[in-house]
């Protein structure tokens, strides 16, 4: 059966689709979505960027998965689940439907579920104080779980929405586990249900920075963090890295075997 | 006679947009644009540090978010009257310009040419060379080309910004990456490269034979005069794009406006340009200088609370307010230049610097799809050039420092304006006690896709389809082109929500 792909964007900025599209530097030789799709045959069902089928044409696509026409392997969104004004989801919206409510449907038929950067996974940016779009993760609000989906949600795989938090977060790090959970490798999740066994900084208080911000001249301000953007000053320019501590063991939660 | 209300819903815009059109005997009559998301930047940043707006800006977007980091760190220097050191204009310049580079061939090649691959012209001639080339979703070959490519050139600014997007590499005063010669050999290797494949897959010709055409007929005669110039990217788009009548549509707003690219690294406080700012007036046909004062938003369409005329981002704490007066259609607000509804986007920006390829083919045929487009081929070719000055202009000066040091104010109005992709950026910003107590941001889409203000007047976009006529209403691939070649960037528009009425206008 071939397995398919359905990008959305919610509360977006487009930082996780112009990511994947891939920018070459450390470590990003050849790690894009076109290579992962064509690599492993993967069905591209539709991305709002970049396929040519119309929104009315995606409609018909959400239609046939609903029906039971279309199988719906992986489904990645990026951007918050905007819920605003007084709870309507109103503000963000498509063909007058909400967002929240095409994404928490096409939740339910998805093998598998990514949240894409940040704000997928907890609000991130828009849900900043005062969160003025009611904003929220797919399954956390900031470090609280429930979301849109609810702590107890998981796919039909039996997986919770997979949490791979940046801002934005790289292409190698998105396609590392698309590929992880397509080889059905366990894959192990910290509380916050990112993917530690992905990349060091996807961890509880940043233990294992990814260097980067040290590396051009200003401090890490924690962009995979729950709580991100932090409520003090974000900008503090340093030459220095910054010392690491180990991750507790405790905090590891493991899903074999879901595919 | 039927009039028809139609809504046709547009991806392939970063974001999402819906048009409203009334159609009489497959014409437009008129247009209403909605965008449909709303996030609240500006509140997010009041009551908090200055610097935060180097780290939440640039996620306003994230295909220019150099730019919006660009338009902070100035807005900031301005507040604080701090001097910028050169060689972090020059490290500045050339991050822009490769994320200028990146945007325009990802926009013309993944956004904008897959309309061309329609199957509603499989039967005009060059169909074929299209979809060899450009059909989606990264099956032509010039497409997985730019794919590979635009990866490339955004090495540059992974060279000094660590990862793209979203960084905070600029602040106040300069960059804070140092300047190392290992860098800036990298960086040339990688623009080097792809000069190579632009030159070789998208033109046709080299960038210097490129640039010595300098008027219309000019390039009509380069077109036609190989099969080299006429096979290449830029030349199947000329030549299928004129046949669809693309340089007939889709002008808009006569007025064109340009905040200017790229400040002069020689000014310790930039306010010379590398390419100049200006109002090229659509009445008068003439170049004035551009002042930022004479920027309005005007609510009358627009859902906020009822103000007077049109007021200027420092003085603007637009509240948005529900409201059933039917005249009010959009959360945009209807922002103006001295008055004038005005377009934003590279014709302006080339036009205000005189190019003079562009303004030949501005006199002949106006604003059109299908310049507007050509711009994005023709543009890459001098940020490339101008990329290559500036890395030796920073060889040159390698031992000097990247940042300048200043005294922060703890109160102050700033200022920050730059060329973008789609246009003229501007960041406006109010400090008071050393936080932030005010901070607008005006996107390029913003002006271009206001709506209606006190006098009636539509927006750039609305007016651009006023005219077209769509041969096939479920279809209407016409406004595909036309829309798409406005390169819309919704997540930009931070201001604008949908309601979800139907609009009955004056039957």
């Amino acid at each position: 059966m071939t397995k398919t792909l359905l990008w959305l964007g919610a509360g977006a900025c487009s930082g996780e689709t112009m990511a994947i599209l891939g920018a070459e530097g450390h470590g990003q030789q050849g790690v894009t979505l076109p290579s992962f799709l064509e690599n492993n045959k993967i069905q591209l069902l539709w991305h709002p960027s970049l396929s040519l089928e119309s929104p009315q044409e995606f409609f018909r696509i959400v239609e046939r998965i609903e029906k039971g026409e279309q199988p719906l392997t992986f489904l990645c969104v990026e951007g918050s689940i905007i819920h605003g004004p007084n709870n309507t989801g109103l503000m963000d919206t498509m063909d007058g439907i909400p967002k929240r409510d095409l994404i928490r449907r096409l939740c339910h038929y998805a093998a598998a579920v990514f949240a894409m950067g940040t704000c997928a996974c907890y609000g991130g940016i828009p849900a900043a104080p005062p969160n003025p779009s009611e904003s929220s993760g797919l399954q956390f609000t900031l470090s609280l779980p429930g979301g849109l989906l609810g702590a107890d949600w998981r796919s039909r795989a039996g997986l919770p929405v997979i949490n791979v938090s940046g801002c934005a977060v790289g292409a190698s790090t998105m396609i590392s586990t698309l590929q992880w959970i397509l080889d059905g490798r366990p894959l192990e999740l910290d509380r916050f249900n990112r993917p530690l066994s992905i990349a060091p900084c996807l961890s509880d208080h940043f233990e294992k920075k990814c260097q980067t911000a040290q590396k051009v001249g200003y401090r890490c301000y924690g962009c995979t963090l729950p709580r991100f953007p932090v409520n003090t000053a974000l900008f503090h320019r340093e030459e220095m890295p910054g010392s690491e501590k180990p991750i507790n063991p405790e905090d590891l939660r493991t899903f074999i075997n879901y595919f | 006679m039927s009039k028809k209300i139609i809504q046709v819903n547009m991806n392939r815009v970063e974001g999402d947009l819906e048009i409203k059109l009334e159609v009489e005997d497959h014409v437009v009559k008129d247009a209403w644009c909605i965008g449909s998301m709303y996030r609240g930047y500006e509140k997010i940043l009041e009551g908090r540090d200055p610097n935060d707006a180097l780290v939440i800006t640039p996620r306003i977007c994230g295909i220019c978010s150099t730019t919006h980091l660009y338009a902070s760190a100035m807005a900031l220097e301005s507040a604080h009257c701090a001097p910028v050191a050169p060689n972090g204009t020059r490290i500045r310049n050339l991050c822009l310009a490769a994320e200028s580079v990146q945007s325009d061939i990802r926009h013309t090649f993944l956004m904008f040419l897959p309309d061309f691959c329609d199957p509603i012209y499989r039967a005009r001639p060059l169909y074929a060379e299209i979809v060899a080339d450009f059909a989606p979703t990264f099956k032509g070959r010039i497409a997985k080309e730019v794919v590979h490519y635009s990866k490339k050139i955004l090495g540059v600014i992974i060279a000094f910004g660590g990862q793209w997007p979203h960084s905070s590499y600029m602040m106040p005063g300069g960059v804070t990456v140092p300047l190392i010669r290992s860098k800036l050999l990298e960086c040339n290797h990688l623009i080097e490269d792809f000069i190579g494949w632009y030159e070789r897959s998208i033109l046709g010709c080299s960038l210097d034979e490129w640039l010595s055409l300098k008027t219309a007929n000019a390039f009509d005669e380069w077109l036609e005069s190989s099969a080299a110039h006429s096979g290449s990217a830029v030349g199947l788009f000329a030549r299928f794009g004129r046949s669809l009548r693309l340089n007939s549509l889709g002008q808009g707003a006569e007025g064109l406006l340009s905040y200017g690219g790229f400040p002069d690294p020689q000014d310790d406080f930039p306010s010379g340009r590398l390419d100049p700012a200006g109002y090229y007036c659509g009445e008068t046909r003439q170049i004035e200088p551009f002042s930022h004062e004479k920027i309005t938003e005007d609510v009358s369409h627009s859902w906020f609370r009822e103000y007077e005329g049109g007021r200027h981002p420092w003085e603007s704490h637009a509240e948005a307010e529900p409201s059933t007066n039917p005249r009010k259609y959009t959360y945009a607000k209807a922002t103006r230049y001295d008055g004038d509804v005005v377009q934003l986007g590279p014709i302006a920006d080339l036009i205000v610097a005189r190019d003079p390829l562009i303004t030949s083919l501005f006199e002949r045929e106006g604003a059109s799809t299908w310049l507007r487009q050509f711009c994005r081929f023709h543009r890459p070719v001098k940020h490339l050039r101008l990329m290559k000055r500036t890395l030796s202009e920073l060889i040159q000066h390698l031992g000097e420092p990247t940042y300048a040091t200043f005294q922060p104010r703890t109160d102050g109005e700033g200022v920050g304006m730059i060329n973008a992709a789609r246009g003229s950026l501007g960041h406006w910003v109010k400090i008071k006690e050393g936080k932030i107590a005010n901070y607008q941001i005006i996107t390029p889409t913003t002006w271009n896709a206001s709506p209606r203000d006190s006098a009636e007047r539509r927006g750039h976009w609305e007016s651009s389809l006023i005219g077209v006529e769509i041969k096939n209403l479920e279809h209407p691939i016409e406004l595909s082109h036309i829309v798409r070649s406005h390169d819309a960037c919704l997540v930009c528009t931070v201001h604008f929500a949908d309601t979800h009425r139907t609009y009955t206008y004056g039957l």
